[in-house]
């Protein structure tokens, strides 16, 4: 075990608020910092092997698309608050359970649309949770969104409609939808409550469109639902031929300083900016705003004229770090294109070196790439960027070569290789690296835990005369008339449609070789990463990978003060525990689809419990379940 | 006897895989892999079923070939189950293969 040196002393002394505050879970993250750092110190590497499920539960909201619904992808996690679990659903309802049973207490159906109108399925990510402080209906809320736009506050004891928020407990959020409004608000991820305010981010219809709504934070009143102040992230005299650069993922925030972190994503389209040359400096960036005001405080563009879509995906994990005897606030953002940037969150300044780097130029038509990219070696960035993972001998050979042609045919000339016609590498690929599960971070010592996938995909610009042709012959069944489960997407009013797939054989081998995906954990007092090992395991046609190839994820890690890891996320239906000082597991459980939620991990009436929420993504593989499942340790 | 054993650890290799394709919970629930496994299993004991009827050293190899793919892909799906019934059945067969009494006709 490592001795905690004296940089770590003063780090945990200017942890000590938080840590009292970790027994509730009552954010997606945790807390306000999105450390995802639990006080549950009976979860040691010594007891994890006692953990046993302690009760599990059905939602019954879930789809695997072969109806008349779309299929779900349920990414919820779960809060504990007001002695209660809350859970949103992707049918949107509430389900609020003891936490001692999973005995359901209430449960509330915002009654929205079951319709797919931004995501390919119906998706939710979970609820946020007010209380004022005073006793009385509605004096403790819980919110939860729909895809088609709207907020509901609930009273958390009753789970009846709190009818002086909004119209009646329901706040139509799209209403304020009124530029190049081409698809609704969707309210997927739990807004972010700080105090009195509750801020809220929306999610849209990536890759469709060239014109989009423009990205803005909303801050409305906890209580009334009144609109309080909206920034936008796309300058206004570019707002008729751009959009999006929207806020679709969970905030960090800080009160002390009054400051809320955005992660805000990618101005569209995604894939091609020659409609978009004029500098965004808020897109694809870590962006600063006063929760007062909504005046942007600073803000730390990652990725120049982002034309890969490596929306900032997470809430920044916020831990205090020593510097030159100094505590310094700092701020934690990993990225889909796997670097960790850690910054003084009082100014956006870098606490290690980034470097502008010349990236390789664009021959799409109209386009003009930035000539430099940021880049940080330290911390050692999640994803290997010094070459493309080799062809792997054994895809390579099954498909008689089709990898190595591959190789050959697409364009790869390192990281922000522009997208192109004739095909261009996307590694790593559009969901990362790392995504929205983010970080966790012990604020005791400052070393931060991240799970990362390592997948190759290719990415091709299709001319707007051949578009149309193309996807009707690869849609030649009629099934897929919009061509998107083949893998096309429109990009409407630019010169380029677009196909995106993975890089794999006709047998659905990848043909890069593994690991697929990796967990690593990082000292951010010196920047070193002290491991990195496989993780999960690969899954194809039910058949598993061998654990050194590891396994794509989604979803996050939670690091307990007892030294374990809590994660799902692997591809493999099983959750796990992991010995924070090695990555070795230590502890594991199958359950009925992948858990691509963050858990958590909170302790009730004196028990410690790890809650998952199991729905499923697509992404990973088609398995859906509406599952939640409690565990804690075994009573001896 | 030994062939009889062969049926039954095959027989029970079907039931197993068969559990595992409908349990969510098995990690292989409604997958091809699963759908193979149970195929394989069914083959092995169809065939294993034809030997105790009419000793044939061609249907004898065919049912090792079977075993071992069935053992190979139960051992992929990580179905510690259905490895080892699929692997009793297999010793079993060979057992009764080498056995002198039980020779298969030439």
């Amino acid at each position: 075990m490592r001795s905690l040196s004296a940089a770590a002393a003063v780090t945990l002394i200017w942890s000590l608020p938080a840590l009292a505050e970790q027994l509730v879970w009552g954010t997606f993250n945790g807390d306000l910092a999105a450390t995802k750092f639990s006080d549950t110190a009976t979860l040691t590497p010594d007891s994890v092997a006692g953990l046993e499920r302690a009760w599990q539960a059905r939602t019954g909201d879930v789809s695997d698309g072969s109806g008349d619904l779309p299929a779900t992808v349920w990414s919820a996690t779960p809060l504990y608050a007001n002695e209660t679990l809350y859970l949103g659903t992707p049918f949107y309802r509430i389900v609020a359970l003891d936490p001692a049973t999973g005995a359901e207490r209430w449960s509330y159906d915002t009654n929205s649309t079951l319709e797919a109108l931004t995501q390919p399925a119906l998706k939710n990510r979970g609820v946020a949770y007010w209380e004022s402080g005073a006793e009385g209906p509605c004096e403790k809320r819980v919110l939860i969104g729909t895809m088609d736009g709207t907020l509901h506050a609930v009273d958390a004891d009753a789970g009846t409609p709190c009818t002086d928020f909004g119209t009646d407990g329901v706040l139509n959020v799209n209403s304020w939808n009124e530029t190049n409004a081409v698809f609704p608000f969707s309210l997927l991820q739990p807004p972010t409550v700080v105090g009195d305010t509750i801020l809220i981010g929306w999610a849209g219809k990536d890759w469709a469109y060239t014109v989009e709504p423009p990205g803005n934070l909303i801050a409305v009143d906890a209580r009334t639902g009144d609109l309080r102040w909206d920034t936008g992230f796309i300058p206004p005299e570019l707002i008729s031929v751009t959009g999006t650069a929207n806020i679709w993922s969970s905030m960090s925030a800080d009160p002390d300083l009054g400051l809320v972190y955005v992660p805000v994503s990618s101005p569209s389209p995604n894939y091609w900016g020659g409609n978009r040359t004029d500098p965004i400096p808020l897109a694809t960036s870590i962006t600063a705003i006063r929760i007062d005001t909504g005046e942007i405080a600073w803000s730390f563009q990652h990725v120049h004229h982002d034309i890969w879509d490596y929306d900032t995906p997470s809430a920044p994990t916020l831990v205090t770090l020593p510097r030159d005897g100094q505590a310094v606030p700092a701020l934690v953002q990993t990225t889909k294109q796997g670097f960790i940037f850690v910054l003084d969150r009082r100014t956006g300044t870098p606490l290690f070196p980034v470097e502008e780097r010349e990236v390789p130029p664009s021959d799409a038509v109209g386009e003009v790439v930035s000539p430099t990219q940021p880049f940080a070696d330290v911390p050692v960035p999640t994803i290997d960027h010094s070459a493309m993972p080799e062809v792997w001998p054994i895809a390579d050979l099954l498909s008689f070569g089709q990898c190595s042609r591959d190789r050959e045919t697409y364009r790869y000339e390192g990281l922000y290789t522009p997208p192109s016609i004739e095909g261009t590498f996307l590694w790593p690929a559009t969901a990362g690296g790392n995504n929205w599960g983010g970080a966790a971070v012990d604020p005791r010592t400052g070393i931060l835990y991240v799970n990362t996938s390592q997948v190759v995909q290719v990415i091709r610009l299709i001319p707007r005369a051949d578009y149309d042709a193309e996807v009707a012959e690869a849609t030649a069944d009629g099934s897929d008339a919009s061509g998107n489960e083949a893998g096309f997407y429109a990009q409407d009013g630019s010169p380029y449609g677009i196909e995106l797939f993975e890089w794999r054989t006709a047998l659905g081998l990848p043909c890069w070789q593994p690991p697929y995906g990796t967990f690593s954990a990082y000292d951010l007092n010196t920047g070193e990463r002290l491991y990195e090992t496989p993780f999960g395991l690969a899954q194809q046609w039910g058949f598993y990978g061998l654990r050194s190839w590891g396994s794509p994820t989604l979803g996050g890690p939670v690091v307990t003060s007892g030294g374990v890891v809590l994660i799902g996320a692997s591809m493999d239906n099983r959750v796990r525990a992991l010995d924070a000082a090695t990555g070795q597991e230590l502890w594991s459980d199958l359950v009925e689809a992948p858990a691509v939620s963050i858990p958590a991990v909170f302790t009730h009436q004196g028990v410690d419990y790890v809650v998952w929420a199991v729905g499923g993504n697509s992404i990973l593989k088609p398995t859906v379940a509406d599952q939640v499942v409690a565990y804690r340790l075994s009573v001896p | 006897m030994l062939l009889w054993m062969s049926l039954l650890a095959a027989i029970a290799g079907v039931v197993v895989s068969g559990l595992a394709y409908f349990d969510p919970e098995s990690g292989i629930g409604g997958t091809e892999g699963a759908l193979l496994a149970i195929l394989g299993s069914v083959v092995l004991a169809a065939t294993i079923l034809y030997l105790l009827r009419t000793r044939s050293g061609l249907m004898a190899a065919f049912a090792m070939l079977v075993g071992v793919l069935t053992a190979l892909a139960a051992w992929f799906l990580m179905q510690g189950l259905l490895v080892i019934a699929t692997g009793v059945a297999l010793v079993a067969l060979i057992a009764a293969l080498v056995t002198p009494q039980r020779r298969i006709a030439q």
